[in-house]
């Protein structure tokens, strides 16, 4: 199937896909810093690429801390109530 | 009613003819039945239709206007992608807990009273259990129990707050509670609410039976009951700070969980807890722009919620499993199932031209606005979070990744589905592009921009970095085949505890009760036994045989006077003739 090709074609491409990726995180940043503050009245609005900061933290101790539960006091075997 | 159709109707009767219908003619009457629905509403207009009187309560069937015509339009249309979505079912009764169910939901959204709000409200929960029990397994059926003991609690929760609002206030209309006023019949209405908006603690029913639900019957819940429950919050309780905070707290805790389940339509049902946190943070804080924000949500919260829905359901519907250790790299046999399933996530996860992306921002900008700059940050880390579990975990373990089990002969669905979830596919997008038309509808004046530089640079830069931090910790991100406890541990190791209870305490005391009564009870019975005996037999035998003793004594002479010969017997009766003669004269 067509669709499918498309897909197989830029897997196959994997490593460019990583690289323009990295280029348009890079991208991301500079157009945050240079965006006009003069409106800020929050923190979140004043330092220059604050989303940025806040999503890699955010991100990494969300998912750290998701799977640290599940690993410990939440998870149980699929059969535990039956 | 003049010239207003309650558009339920048509849901309510129609479904009743249902079974009169055959093969094709079947599929064009379930369709129908939504389309008059859809026009139902295209028609009305505002104002109060259906007044009634009920044993001197005035009740209002059909209260027409902004906020009420959002969720009716969403409904209606939502029922018809539903019905598309199920039409290759062959059950009766699945169509008709469907549109009952639809029904219900748009006679809560319109009723005026509390009255006519229970009655509909109750409709709801004891059709869509059926869409449960449809599910056809074991687990289906204990959860749909589990589901309508839940529901009825919460019915309880409703109707004794109105009654108790009824003997306060004298009056079952159903309008705007200030904050300030309410005291605690006001608020055990806003429990029911919460229950049925699978605000924590009370959610716990909600990704205990949506995935146990049949494939097409988890589309039409995942868009009713929760969304009724935010139109009634909104309505009634918008402005209240608790609701503010427990919303935000329920976006947090529902990306948790999205981020740690296995099963698709587990993550997902979690995921509409947090979804419900974003409205629900909107009716609390509740500006103008907060309660667009959660007009807006829950409207397109339905169609891409459902589409993910539709998604997953195509997958266990195909492969038999929904799990994603059992899944991966199934984009090869369904890749328009995969394709629809992608916009749905970028639609919920608040791509540009995507509907996330103009309503979601609208609650956390009003969060902004207000200068609840914890709400705002903690309703972004969920967003960061929906992004992370349905976006890309999902996306990624069962469409791409590694194959786990043999999918070969799999392929995509029945094409009515594939045409449903195209369908809700291309308005997540014409939403997302043209909000100006979707903000129209709104309850409230619309002066929000999302395309503005500022918003693009703060969505993009949250999208991306978590793309970022997924591709460095795919491998930690990895689903376990794992069950994780929740609130509903309580109540389901309740019921084993209870056993247990019964076992070790209520046994042991009905033995012992038993045994005390046969050492003590007993004893005494027999010792007031042999009392009544000596008794019978001394003082009652006595009486009686004494009395037997002097009938004997008189038998035996009257014994003597019965010869057998006629002229004794003459003798005898001339003898007692004379004296009786001599007697009276």
């Amino acid at each position: 199937m067509n669709l499918v090709n498309i897909l197989e074609y830029l897997r196959a491409r994997i490593e460019l896909l990583k690289k323009l990726f990295y280029g348009f995180l890079l991208l991301l940043v500079v157009f945050d810093v240079l965006l006009p503050r003069e409106h800020a009245h929050f923190f979140v609005d004043k330092i220059p690429a604050f989303w940025t900061l806040f999503t890699v933290t955010g991100c990494f101790i969300l998912a750290r801390f998701s799977k640290g539960l599940a690993h410990t006091i939440l998870g149980k075997k699929e059969d535990f109530y039956e | 009613m003049n010239n207003w159709i309650h558009p339920a109707l048509f849901y309510l009767v129609g479904a009743l003819f249902l079974p009169l219908f055959k093969g094709a003619l079947k599929k064009v009457f379930i369709l129908l039945i939504p389309v008059a629905g859809i026009v139902s509403v295209a028609i009305s207009s505002y104002g109060n239709y259906g007044a009634y009187q009920f044993l001197g309560v005035e009740g209002l069937f059909g209260r027409v206007d902004k906020l009420s015509m959002v969720f009716a339009w969403v409904f209606v249309i939502m029922s018809f992608l539903g019905a598309l979505y199920a039409l290759h079912r062959k059950e009766d009764g699945h169509h008709i807990a469907g549109f009952y169910y639809v029904g219900g939901s748009l006679g809560a959204v319109f009723a005026g009273d509390y009255l006519t709000l229970f009655i509909f409200w109750e409709a709801m929960a004891f059709s869509s259990v059926f869409l449960i029990w449809y599910g056809k397994r074991p687990q289906s059926v204990n959860a749909g129990y589990r589901y309508l003991l839940f529901h009825v609690f919460g019915g309880l929760l409703l109707f004794a707050g109105m009654m108790f609002y009824y003997s306060k206030t004298g009056s079952f209309a159903f309008n705007a509670i200030p904050p300030g006023g309410a005291s605690w019949p006001e608020y055990l209405i806003l429990a029911g609410f919460a229950l049925n908006a699978a605000v924590i603690p009370l959610h716990a029913w909600l990704p205990d039976a949506y995935p146990e639900a049949s494939v097409e019957g988890a589309v039409f819940l995942c868009a009713f009951t929760t969304k009724t429950a935010v139109y009634v919050l909104a309505r009634g309780f918008s402005g209240f700070e608790i609701l503010a905070i427990m919303g935000t707290a329920m976006t947090v805790f529902g990306v948790i969980y999205a981020i740690i389940e296995n099963d698709i339509r587990r993550v997902l049902a979690y995921h509409i807890i947090s979804q419900v946190g974003y409205m629900v943070a909107g009716v609390g804080i509740g500006t103008m722009m907060a309660v667009n924000g959660a007009a807006a949500h829950a409207f397109a919260h339905i169609l891409y919620k459902a589409l993910l829905f539709m998604g997953a359901g195509a997958v266990l519907y195909m492969t038999g499993t929904s799990k994603m250790t059992q899944l991966g790299g199934i984009y090869k046999y369904m890749p328009l199932t995969m394709i629809f399933y992608v916009v749905g996530a970028i639609s919920i996860s608040g791509f540009p031209f995507f509907s996330g992306f103009v309503s979601k921002s609208m609650i956390v900008a009003a969060a902004h606005h207000e200068g609840r700059i914890w709400l705002m940050l903690l309703l972004n880390l969920a967003g960061i979070g929906t992004f992370l579990s349905v976006g890309l975990k999902v996306t990624y373990f069962t469409f791409f990744g590694k194959e786990s089990g043999d999918h070969r002969n799999v392929h995509e669905p029945p094409a009515n589905m594939l045409w449903a979830m195209g369908l809700t596919s291309l308005l997540c997008f014409l939403i997302g592009t043209f909000p100006s038309v979707f903000y129209k509808l709104m309850p409230f004046p619309v002066e929000f921009n999302p395309y503005s530089a500022s918003h693009l640079s703060e969505m993009m830069q949250i999208l991306s970095f978590t793309g970022l931090v997924f591709y460095l910790m795919v491998k930690k991100l990895a689903p376990d085949a794992k069950l994780n406890l929740d609130i509903d541990y309580f109540y389901r190791k309740g019921t084993v505890l209870f056993i247990k209870f019964d076992e070790k305490v209520i046994a042991p005391v009905d033995a012992f009760w038993g045994e005390l009564y046969r050492t003590l009870g007993l004893k005494s019975l027999f010792g007031t036994a042999t009392l009544s005996y000596i008794f019978d037999q001394k003082a009652i035998d006595g009486v009686v045989d004494g009395t037997a003793h002097s009938v004997m004594g008189i038998g035996s002479i009257v014994k003597k006077l019965q010869t057998g010969r006629v002229q004794t017997y003459i003798g005898l009766s001339l003898l007692l003739f004379f004296a009786i003669l001599w007697a009276v004269l």
